[in-house]
């Protein structure tokens, strides 16, 4: 577990912002804007090893588009990106990965062309033109123990198409999980899964941060999160208005007006 | 140096074949969101139509009749062709974009064994001879492909903005499920554009038979200009595929008159390669419509 | 990245474990029927010749040859999806390099071929690049009219080309008939071989058995990148291109590769092809309206089925014996248009590429392992289930796929 108020208090950014040192994944004033449309005002926040940061905003609050900055898919406009006290901002998507930062797809990206297996299977595909990889079938029974961790081991040689809703879920962090990453950013994990169905996901995520992978946890709502996320942040128009631990949160007036006749909190 | 003027009125006529050519690609993209590469080939079907009609060797009528008849060929092949074909995978573009490239090489190559060989033909202008204007003389044939195709032009442009069938083809082109709701029937639209479009490419075949020779494979060089034409002015763009004919056609009449006439068919596709590379979404992509 | 130390969690060498697949994989009795069957096919292409007079050997050779610019289609178009109606361009640089460098330069085709190789693998990088931006049918464009530039730039410099082509490039004609790798005794080829018929005899199979190397050559290379962990990238990438992201791999660096791989391996086949069986020239090697040699290449893949590798060569040998059924056909008359069956060539084949894409866009190859499983099946009894994956979905099929959501991206854009 991590200590929140300990990081707590070094997450609060002074005059000066965030450094490169302050979490294992550092954002300070990160800015993106469409045309004249500001997605993101300056956002800065940290997250520390081993931390599972809830990211939290009503809808069309700018989660996607931090999301996708951080992880290369947008270009800031402007501000840092560091990861383990690397500089990493603009770096293209795949070149984030191989950092050792995943991201799972909200509206899921399987392949539809093959196997559950074998989409895991590409996460772990060496980034080389020519290599024999994949022709003995190691990558497959490392693909195979990856499906296994997350409970997809009875559907190994189903098409994605086949798979129920949560098994689609389950897929995508079976894909990330392969890619080897210290971050996972996980995109709305529990969106439209029976509680049960929470519940175990919820411990295969709570696992892997055991063995030592840092979680950010986008969502919406609160709803499941309370009992995985350590500390949630909570953003409107792009910008932080408030953060701390989740049961606190909940309470926060700011917040509370942020989802005042929209979602519950 | 040949007269400035005369090369002006070539450029003109060619362009304004060029943009009838490049209208009838256009409409059936944006119409059903098809690159149709049978395009040529309804090119060289008016062509042979009129010279089976109007040659003497043939039947001799007059060239006029040849110039209608090659429209109406073109125009019925081009009907057969959507509702034979096109219609069934319509859905599929790549599978659409080859199959219309083997189908347009099925054309010329039929042209090539059962009517003309591998040899040119021709047919006669319908209107032959010279006129002298203020001291320029010109073929009666470029004034009359520059007139006709201006008329053909305008009444696109009036036919598509102001009658009830114009203005559903540009609501299909805008959006068959927005066509749908105000009770459009868009295979009719389909249909009538392909009827349109391939009637316009036979046009373009016989008249440029008449302004120069026809062959088998005569339509395979104009639909790769039409292609070009139509990328640099935008896809489905009409405004953008005259003013793209007309900048590939000057652009080429100039080229071949004052520099090489080995520059043929070299310096457009060359223009237009850089302009892709510079900007891959074409010159107009984004505004005309 | 993860892969390494992956592989150790598993436990043992992964590469004595791989070497060790591989070996199992190529153990003929082993393999699965269509393996065996296909065994079967190049053991055929072995001893071809030994039913074949001197003279009737140009064709197969042709075929040859044909099978690798398929081949050379495939691992770029059928594969990433990135559509090429050029490919001659790639065959074009290889062949006209070689040639003169030989006949201008005085330079051996045992250099130029190796020359020609690269320079079309240049050419790979140089349409390979712009492609990583281009998307759907402008790339059709660029690929479709490239192959042309390339035709008029023979023409423009026709009589010299400073430095590179001191005599030029020859326009319609090509710039001659370079030395030949195989001639008899005393005709100036690179190796003279017997005199007289005899030696027409061995240069006709020095040339067969030469293309027929090359060929399984470029087979055995294009299979082993395509059934590597690369292939499942290229088919990835195909399907969608963030989820190569998404996974750490580099889409551009893969579809750059599988371009330049392309050009190489067409690029060696053209230049070969102009030191054996082919005089280079626009129409020798580009074909009619120098487009046709690019869309044959395109339907013999289409014929024999995409993203296989193998259905390019299945693809090229219908396309080659449709050509010689019928023109073999040339008593048989039409009754009405009053003309030979032969002379209706390449009509019955476009027909048959047309009756392909759209009844079995899978390509033969796939139908009739398909056919070949359900007969098995009902052999032993069972009912046959379909393909469990992959054989729902064609490649051509993901291939439109691609293509249409860039067709919506532009078409949205427009509005």
């Amino acid at each position: 577990m991590s200590t929140d108020n300990e990081s707590g208090e070094r997450l609060t950014p002074g005059q000066q912002g965030f450094g490169p040192s302050d979490g294992v994944l550092v954002a300070n004033d990160l800015r993106k804007e469409f045309g004249g449309l500001t997605a993101m005002d300056d956002l800065s926040f940290a997250v520390q090893e081993q931390e599972i940061l809830g990211f939290i905003g009503p809808n069309g609050a700018g989660k996607s588009t931090t999301f996708n900055c951080v992880t290369g898919f947008y270009g800031p406009t402007g501000g840092n990106v560091w990861f383990k006290g690397e500089d990493v901002t603009g770096l293209e998507s795949h070149e984030m990965v191989q950092k050792g930062m995943a991201r799972t797809f909200q509206d899921f990206a399987p392949l539809s062309d093959r196997t559950v297996v074998r989409n895991v299977a590409l996460s772990l595909a060496p980034d080389e033109l020519l290599t024999l990889a994949g022709v003995s079938g190691e990558t497959e029974r490392l693909a195979e123990e990856i499906c296994r961790r997350v409970g997809l081991g009875d559907q190994l040689e189903e098409t994605p198409g086949e798979l129920p809703h949560a098994g689609m879920l389950k897929l995508e962090i079976a894909k990330a999980i392969a890619t080897n990453p210290d971050l996972m950013l996980v995109d709305e994990p529990f969106a439209g899964l029976s509680s049960g169905e929470v519940q175990e996901l919820t411990e295969v995520l709570l696992s892997l941060r055991d063995n030592g992978m840092t979680l950010i946890v986008v969502d919406h709502n609160m709803r499941g999160l309370l009992n995985l996320i350590d500390r949630a942040f909570v953003i409107q128009f792009g910008a932080k208005i408030a953060e701390g631990p989740p049961d606190e949160i909940t309470d926060d007036p700011k917040v509370q007006e942020a989802y005042l006749g929209g979602d519950e909190i | 140096m040949t007269s400035a003027a005369n090369v002006i009125v070539t450029a003109i006529s060619i362009s304004s074949l060029y943009a009838i050519i490049a209208i009838g690609f256009t409409l059936i993209f944006g119409v059903g969101g098809v690159l149709n590469f049978s395009h040529g080939a309804l090119i060289t079907i008016g062509a042979e139509a009129s010279y089976l009609l109007s040659n003497p060797t043939n039947l001799g009528l007059h060239p006029a009749l040849g110039l209608v008849g090659g429209m109406v060929t073109a125009a019925v092949v081009g009907a057969i062709l959507y509702l034979g074909v096109v219609q069934f995978v319509e859905d599929e573009p790549v599978t659409l974009l080859i199959l219309t490239f083997i189908i347009g090489f099925f054309i010329q190559h039929a042209c090539r064994v059962f009517i003309t060989g591998t040899s040119d033909f021709s047919v006669d202008q319908v209107t032959p001879g010279e006129t002298t204007i203020a001291g320029v003389t010109l073929f009666d044939i470029d004034i009359f492909i520059f007139v006709l195709a201006a008329v053909l032009i305008a009444a696109t442009g009036v036919f598509v903005s102001r009658t009830k069938t114009g203005k559903a083809i540009l609501a299909v082109s805008m959006s068959e499920k927005g066509a749908a709701v105000v009770g459009i029937d868009a295979r009719k639209i389909n249909l009538i554009t392909w009827l349109l479009a391939s009637a316009f490419a036979g046009i373009a075949g016989v008249l440029l038979t008449m302004k120069q020779t026809g062959a088998w494979s005569m339509g395979t060089q104009p639909l790769i200009l039409a292609f070009s034409i139509v990328i640099l002015g935008g896809l489905g763009s009409i405004k953008g595929s005259v003013v793209g004919a007309y900048i590939i056609g000057f652009t080429e009449t100039i080229t071949t008159s004052y520099i090489s006439s080995s520059l043929q068919g070299f310096t457009a596709l060359v223009l237009l390669i850089v302009l892709l590379l510079v900007k891959p979404e074409g010159l107009f992509g984004r505004e005309a419509a | 990245m993860a892969t390494e130390s992956d592989e150790s969690v598993l436990g043992g060498s992964t590469s004595a474990e791989r070497r060790r697949a591989v070996l199992e994989k190529l153990n003929p009795l082993e393999m699965p029927i269509r393996f065996q069957l296909g065994l079967l096919g190049i053991v055929g292409f072995v001893l071809l010749p030994t039913q074949l007079y001197p003279d009737q050997m140009g064709r197969p050779t042709n075929l040859l040859f044909l099978m690798m610019f398929a081949m050379s289609w495939d691992v770029v178009s059928g594969y990433t999806g990135q559509l090429s109606f050029g490919h001659a361009f790639f065959f074009a640089v290889g062949g006209y390099t070689s040639a003169i460098l030989d006949l201008q330069h005085g330079i051996t085709p045992v250099i130029g071929i190796p020359v020609g190789m690269l320079l079309a693998g240049v050419g790979g990088l140089l349409i390979g690049i712009p492609a990583l931006r281009l998307r759907g049918p402008y790339l059709s464009l660029v690929t479709l009219i490239i192959p042309i530039i390339l035709a008029k730039l023979f023409t423009l410099f026709n009589n010299s080309l400073p430095v590179l082509a001191p005599e030029g490039l020859g326009g319609r004609n090509g710039p001659g008939l370079p030395t030949q790798l195989f001639g008899i005794d005393g005709s100036g080829a690179v190796l003279e071989l017997a005199e007289g018929y005899s030696g027409i005899q061995q240069t006709a199979l020095a040339n067969y058995y030469l293309a027929l190397g090359l060929m399984l050559l470029i087979l055995v290379v294009l299979l082993a990148v395509t059934r590597s962990s690369a292939g499942d990238v290229f088919t990835a990438i195909r399907e969608d291109e963030d989820a190569v992201a998404a996974a750490g791999l580099d889409a551009s660096r893969f579809k750059l590769f599988a371009f330049v791989l392309s050009a190489v391996v067409g690029g060696l086949a053209g230049a070969v092809w102009v030191h054996t069986v082919q005089t280079p020239s626009p129409l020798g090697i580009l074909g009619q309206d120098d487009i046709q040699t690019s869309i044959d290449v395109i339907i013999m893949s289409i014929l024999g089925g995409t993203g296989t590798i193998v259905g390019p060569i299945i693809g090229a040998v219908v396309f080659a014996l449709s050509a010689v059924v019928v023109g073999g056909l040339s008593d048989v008359i039409i009754p009405v248009a009053d003309v030979a069956v032969a002379d209706l060539r390449p009509l019955p084949l476009l027909a048959a590429a047309m009756a392909t894409l759209v009844f079995a866009p899978g390509g033969v190859l796939r139908a009739n392992i398909r056919l070949g499983r359900r007969i098995l099946a009902s052999a032993r009894g069972d009912e046959y289930e379909g393909e469990p994956i992959g054989g729902g979905d064609s490649a051509l099929g993901q291939i439109i796929e691609k293509y249409r959501a860039e067709l919506r991206e532009i078409i949205d854009e427009r509005r």
